[in-house]
């Protein structure tokens, strides 16, 4: 009864149904999303925050829940956004979201937020930009001059950031631990896909990361924290009941596991 | 350290030049005894090998330092050089298929049509808007630029993650058969994955959320006790687990920059 | 652009690394024997083959999904020894490649493997395919292989990302069995759990020197063992440093 197709099948459904029924679910944060949404919510008035969006389409499924929740909050904050990445698609993912948001919140680009784009070259481009941002990326992802865009002139070195957010799939977080955590002290927190969480735990651990997201887990606690729900929290439902399916079937393995060794023993 | 060379036709006979002298030297390489050939290709690895860690351990801006960006060029040169042969090898396998008609023609057919579409596609895309189609004007989407999004975001991206939603199911496989208490230590595997898997869902969550965030009944919370597990338990496996790998990697990195380690290169 | 620094210790660690693994290579050189301890699933080779050849069925090797570095090269070098033994119990064996460079190094590496079992004329060239450099392409393509050649054995040696559980169960479901080593730690969990043997940790940088037994590459594993023993013995001594010891000895180790 409970062979291969009967497991793919109590997935399909438990992933299946909860899309199509009305269901609710009750979000608990768990400490490092409640350190990531405190290191944004303390960030001073006059400095910026710094979107690293280091993440494609591939992963967009769970870094773009997290990006869109912490743009959300910070806009709701007034807090300047300077957005870049190391990744491709990255900036240009962002930028689409923070332009749906920038109508809600009032925010225009050039005044509130800025976006460098696609940054080449690794470690030593991030070392550059913490030193001098017109010096490194001059113009912005459009090739609009810097010195056209009004944010940027209070936004010029590393010490006008006062958090540097960066959403990844990859493991690209010791570049940005090497440059702005251990050279300029700028704070860092991440979000990342849930596959890659268990290797940024360490981080946590020692201090140089100061919150964490992971998956869509952390997306959808995060709009619990900033009380706007949306496509992490519905996204969420079915992962939820995906979860819990596994752990029955989980159960139900062992029950039979011991139900066997039982009758052997019986029948001994 | 070398600037890009402006005028088109010199970069093209130098383009010219250095491909006839890059066969001369392969023709040469070839021509030598095997024993010669070792010894030239064991020297050759061992001197390229050396520019980086002598440029790394040179402490400070060095007189090897202006190479660095020219040296990646070159490696990335070398392996476009390569590129096309993948491309070959689907064209040889595939093609015989179809000219044998196989049973695996329809597969073969299906990557050929893909392949084309896709290359053709793009190619139009960036050198040819124009072509067998109107002209796009600015701000207008053009029929390839069209082709090309219908073609990777309309099919590419969606399949990619319909590939990847397998692991829902693979992963509810491989836990049903894993996760049996056979066991001291596979029981405590089990018990360390519901605790996780709960701590990772918003019912599990909530199972515990009832009880306060501080004192000693903080650790009867699932999320604090898993970010516990996570950090003082998981973590330091991983680290140590990593240590020994990369220690491992220097090992075999030493044996095959200096030859040692052959057998990936002829065989055994 | 970042270099070493030389106030500190970090600048000459990998030097010591290397000596104590250069100390090792001198100790097998001259003739001293070596011990490395027994990996069971590189012992479970021989026997996989084996069933590969009873059953009639072809071996599948995944030498994962990264490119030109150093867990693929070691990658390609297990697929020497395995090949050596396919074509010594005149087995097919198949490999898919997710890099053309790779793809070049393993026509070479399993051509010159089978020539030397003397099976040359078993080498099939189409047996080495190039599939995709894209992730899920490479997957696709690999479970459809297994599929459709119904693969007795199948192992995965090299870098692997979230594909690895994908090829692994689809192993599964085909019976065959499974021989997986990787460095990569957030893959080793779904190998263990759908993998017949899984090689961990830095046990896959000593599997070359396990196989083929050469005196250089034994010394070179045994060198690395002596030097992760080393960096420990250094990390429990500047811990006690930092938590034990009066100041006056921790200023003598400032410089580390």
């Amino acid at each position: 009864m409970w062979g291969r197709w009967g497991v793919y099948l109590l997935v399909a459904l438990a992933i299946t149904l909860p899309m199509v029924l009305p269901v609710r679910i009750r979000m608990v944060p768990t400490p490092p999303v409640r350190s990531f949404f405190r290191m944004v919510e303390q960030i001073p008035k006059g400095k910026a925050l710094m979107i690293a969006a280091d993440f494609d389409t591939g992963t967009e499924g769970e870094n773009g829940p997290q990006v869109e929740a912490v743009l959300e909050h910070a806009m709701s904050r007034k807090i300047p956004i300077l957005i870049m990445g190391t990744a491709i698609q990255g900036p240009e993912l962002v930028q689409s979201y923070a332009e749906d948001l920038a109508k809600k919140y009032d925010y225009r680009y050039g005044r509130d937020f800025v976006n460098l784009g696609y940054l080449p070259g690794g470690q030593p481009v991030l070392e550059k930009l913490g030193r001098s941002i017109w010096q490194t990326k001059p113009t912005d992802y459009q090739g609009k001059p810097l010195s056209q865009l009004p944010m940027m002139r209070r936004v010029r070195t590393a010490k006008d950031i006062a958090l540097v957010a960066e959403f990844t799939g990859a493991g690209v977080l010791p570049w940005y631990i090497q440059t702005f955590w251990a050279q300029f002290r700028v704070p860092l927190a991440q979000g990342c896909t849930g596959i890659i969480g268990p290797e940024q735990f360490p981080y946590l651990d020692s201090g140089q990361l100061s919150g964490l997201m992971t998956g869509l887990t952390g997306a959808a606690q995060y709009e619990h924290l900033i009380k706007a729900p949306k496509r992490a929290y519905r996204r969420m439902i079915p992962q939820n009941f995906a979860h819990i399916t596994v752990i029955v079937l989980i159960v139900l393995a062992n029950i039979r596991l011991f139900a066997e060794r039982a009758r052997r023993l019986r029948g001994r | 350290m070398f600037q890009p060379v402006q005028d088109r036709w010199r970069n093209v006979f130098l383009c010219v030049v250095a491909f006839v002298a890059g066969v001369g030297a392969l023709a040469l390489l070839q021509s030598l005894p095997p024993a010669h050939r070792r010894r030239l290709t064991g020297i050759v690895t061992f001197v390229v090998g050396l520019y980086f860690p002598l440029e790394f351990f040179y402490p400070r801006h060095n007189f090897l330092t202006p190479w660095r960006d020219s040296v990646s060029e070159v490696l990335r040169v070398l392996a476009a050089f390569a590129f096309g042969l993948g491309a070959v090898n689907l064209f040889l396998i595939h093609g015989r298929h179809v000219a044998r008609r196989t049973p695996n023609l329809i597969f073969s057919l299906a990557f050929f049509a893909g392949f084309f579409l896709m290359a053709g596609a793009g190619l139009m895309n960036d050198f040819a808007k124009g072509f067998l189609a109107a002209e796009p004007k600015v701000g207008q989407l053009g029929f390839w630029e069209a082709s090309y999004r219908i073609l990777f975001q309309g099919a590419l991206l969606p399949l990619t993650s319909t590939v990847f939603s397998l692991l829902a199911f693979f992963i509810a496989s491989a836990a049903y058969r894993a996760f049996r208490a056979r066991t001291l230590e596979a029981l405590l595997l089990m018990v360390t994955s519901f605790l996780v898997m709960l701590a990772n869902v918003p019912y599990g969550l909530t199972v515990t959320s009832f009880l306060p965030d501080e004192g000693i009944w903080r650790w009867g919370r699932i999320e604090n006790l898993v970010q516990w597990m996570m950090t003082q338990i998981n973590a330091p496996a991983m680290r140590a687990i990593l240590f020994g790998v990369w220690v491992g990697a220097v090992g075999a990195a030493l044996r095959i920059w200096l030859s040692l380690e052959r057998t990936f290169v002829s065989g055994p | 652009m970042e270099h070493a620094r030389p106030d500190t210790i970090y600048a000459y660690l990998p030097w010591i690394v290397a000596a104590v693994i250069g100390g090792g290579l001198v100790l097998a050189q001259a003739g001293r024997s070596l011990y490395i301890r027994r990996l069971p699933a590189i012992d479970a080779i021989e026997e996989a083959v084996g069933r590969a050849t009873e059953m009639g069925r072809p071996i599948l090797f995944v030498p994962g999904l990264a490119g030109v570095d150093v867990p693929t090269f070691q990658a390609v070098a297990i697929a020497g020894r395995v090949a050596r033994l396919a074509a010594a119990y005149r087995t097919r064996l198949l490999m898919p490649v997710s890099n053309s460079v790779i793809f070049t190094m393993a026509e070479q590496v399993l051509r010159e493997a089978y020539a030397s079992a003397g099976g040359s004329e078993l080498f099939r060239p189409e047996d080495i395919r190039f599939l995709s450099e894209d992730q899920f392409a490479f997957a696709s393509g690999v479970i459809g292989l297994m599929n459709r050649e119904r693969i007795a054995t199948a192992f995965f040696f090299g870098n692997f990302a979230a594909e690895a559980l994908i090829l692994a169960e689809t192993g599964q479901s085909l019976g065959a069995i499974q021989i997986a080593g990787t460095p990569s730690t957030l893959q080793i969990p779904f190998f263990i759990a759908a993998c017949d043997f899984t090689v961990i940790g830095e046990e896959y940088y000593a599997v070359t020197a396990y196989l083929t037994r050469e005196p250089i590459l034994v010394g070179s594993v045994w060198g690395q063992d002596l030097s992760r023993i080393t960096l420990a013995g250094l990390i429990f001594l500047m811990s006690a440093n930092m938590w034990w010891l009066p100041e006056w000895i921790k200023s003598f180790f400032s410089f580390w």
